[in-house]
């Protein structure tokens, strides 16, 4: 027990180590001239501007808005995928395959190319972007959603029945939780997939987001801004990611090592 | 009906049953009537693939039987009972939970308040002597551990009717033989009515009141067995004379029906 602690802490050390380490050899390489300070800046110039960041209105607006766009299209796609991944559990072995092609398939469509139809129908709204991530997420929902439920032990769904589980709490209770390692890993994809897309679609699209402050920056040659903002994105997609480890690891319990 | 405890008997009544299937169907268990009395512990043996499991789903509530009566304690069968327990070959614990919340599942899923159901697991546990386990995970357990911990889980709601399905098949012959002469101790004290199928022979005059020998696919019944050694069992049960000759009484049986087959002598594995 100790020992597991003592070594989670020197892992968590070692990570925060090659961190620094890089943003060392960003700071000295700039000030070296290796790297050129006008296409690279440097930490030291960065830094102020990430707490003027902060203090702006202008990027509280900015996140504010790729906020919504990543939540709102996660959600509804996650909530697609999950009724449609239920539904394909539903049919036969074979239908189910056929179809399954069918929203694996959607994943190779740069589904960008839509963005003007989408442009034409809802204006320039929030919503074709929206759209646009709500698919980019529900293809591996789906797809998770199937094959996680599919790979349900037989012995538990027995378990179930025997037991006369009515179908809610024997979703909640067994098969949920028994999807979890597989499910899980898809639905974190489906996330990151929103936050690439998204952030993606506001760089080229947007008005508004973090994507758009990035690329308003680089054409403003406000070079140490757009860094401060490249920072804050990995920042903020480390600790999506890990608050989605510590909420898998909750869900299972089990699998903490 | 009831006997010891709040067993109850358990009758098949001209119970058949057929799968349809793809290719056709396929008849399963043809007109089989048997009564395992209340409190009594009935093993069934019989060649791979005659019927056993399908037999112990009909009488679990699982399966209807396509013609005849099951019935429970003098009421029909006709769906899955709250008093009757199963245990499968795999122990199909939850991997997420511990050892403590797999045995109190059932009666959590019954809304049985959390402090009764934990005091009522610990219980079980002691029983089946994991009482220093409850907290581990099903992951952390042996083979022998776990299907001990699917045993409590069975027991837990104090059922009136026990089907057992191989369930000491995947463990290997020594600890099969100990978990075997367990049970034996934990139902002498529970006292509910038990179906256990095995293809152990051994397995099944050791444990049992009375032993169904089946007929190949479709399961008849061939013979039952009365197995009149004295309770609790003795430890060395296997050198007894009394114990051989029933052995060698099922094992004649057995190979008679794969003769009458003409199919070269081998029990179900
Ligand atoms: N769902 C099903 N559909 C069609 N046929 C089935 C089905 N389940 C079982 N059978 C057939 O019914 C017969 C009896 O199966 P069952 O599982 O009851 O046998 P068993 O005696 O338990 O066998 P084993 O000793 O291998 O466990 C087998 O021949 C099997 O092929
Ligand atoms: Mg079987």
């Amino acid at each position: 027990m100790a020992n597991a602690r003592l070594r989670d802490v020197s892992v968590v050390a070692a990570r925060i180590g090659v961190v620094a380490a890089l943003v060392l050899c960003w700071e000295l390489g700039s000030r070296s001239g290796y790297l050129d300070p006008l296409t690279f800046s440097s930490p030291s110039r960065v830094a102020p501007q990430f707490v003027d960041l902060f203090s702006s209105p202008v990027v509280s607006v900015d996140l504010e808005s790729t906020v919504k766009n990543v939540g709102f299209g996660f959600a509804s796609g996650a909530l697609a995928g999950g009724v449609l991944g239920l539904l394909l559990l539903g049919m036969g072995e074979s239908v189910r395959g056929i179809l399954l092609n069918y929203v694996v398939s959607l994943q190779a469509i740069p589904l960008l190319v839509f963005y003007p139809l989408l442009l034409t129908i809802f204006g320039l709204t929030r919503l074709p972007i929206v759209i646009i991530v709500a698919v980019v997420v529900m293809v591996p929902v789906t797809v998770g959603v199937t094959n996680s439920f599919a790979a349900v032990p037989r012995s538990l769904v027995r378990l179930t029945r025997a037991l006369d589980l009515s179908r809610g709490t024997a979703l909640r209770k067994v098969y949920l939780p028994a999807a979890v390692p597989l499910l899980f890993p898809s639905l974190r994809l489906g996330f990151l997939l929103a936050m690439v897309s998204a952030i993606g679609m506001e760089f080229v699209v947007a008005s508004q987001g973090l994507g758009y402050a990035v690329a308003h920056s680089y054409h403003a040659f406000a070079t140490d801004q757009m860094y401060a903002l490249i920072v804050f994105i990995c920042l903020l997609a480390v600790v999506v990611d890990v608050a989605l480890t510590a909420v898998e690891n909750r869900l299972r319990r089990d699998r903490v090592a | 009906m009831s006997g010891p405890g709040n067993a109850q008997s358990l009758e098949f009544e001209d119970v058949c049953l057929e799968y349809a299937g793809r290719h056709g169907v396929t008849p399963a268990v043809s007109g089989l009537t048997a009564s395992v009395d209340a409190g009594r512990f009935v093993s069934l043996i019989g060649p791979s693939g005659c019927g056993k499991s399908t037999l112990l789903d009909i009488a679990g509530g699982l399966l209807p039987p396509t013609s005849g009566v099951c019935r429970l304690g003098g009421t029909d069968v006709t769906g899955p009972q709250s008093t009757t327990s199963m245990v499968f070959q795999e122990a199909a614990l939850l991997p997420w939970r511990s050892v403590l919340d797999n045995v109190a599942f059932p009666l959590e899923v019954k809304g049985v308040r959390a402090s009764e159901r934990r005091a009522r697991a610990a219980e079980l546990l002691r029983t089946v002597g994991l009482d220093g386990f409850a907290n581990a995970y099903p992951s952390e357990l042996s083979g022998g551990m776990r299907q001990r911990v699917s045993i409590a889980r069975a027991l837990v709601t104090d059922p009136a009717l026990l089907l057992m399905d191989e369930p000491f098949g995947a463990l290997d012959q020594q600890t099969r033989s100990m978990m075997g002469l367990e049970l034996t101790r934990t139902w002498e004290r529970v006292q509910c009515s038990v179906l256990f199928v095995t293809h152990d022979i051994g397995e099944a005059v050791a444990l049992s009141d009375e032993v169904w020998v089946l007929s190949r696919r479709p399961a008849r019944l061939l013979t039952r067995i009365e197995v009149d050694l004295p309770r609790p069992r003795a430890d060395d049960l296997p050198l007894q004379p009394r114990f051989q000759e029933l052995e060698a009484e099922i094992w004649g049986t057995l190979r008679e029906e794969s003769r009458a087959m003409g199919v070269p002598e081998r029990v179900g594995v």
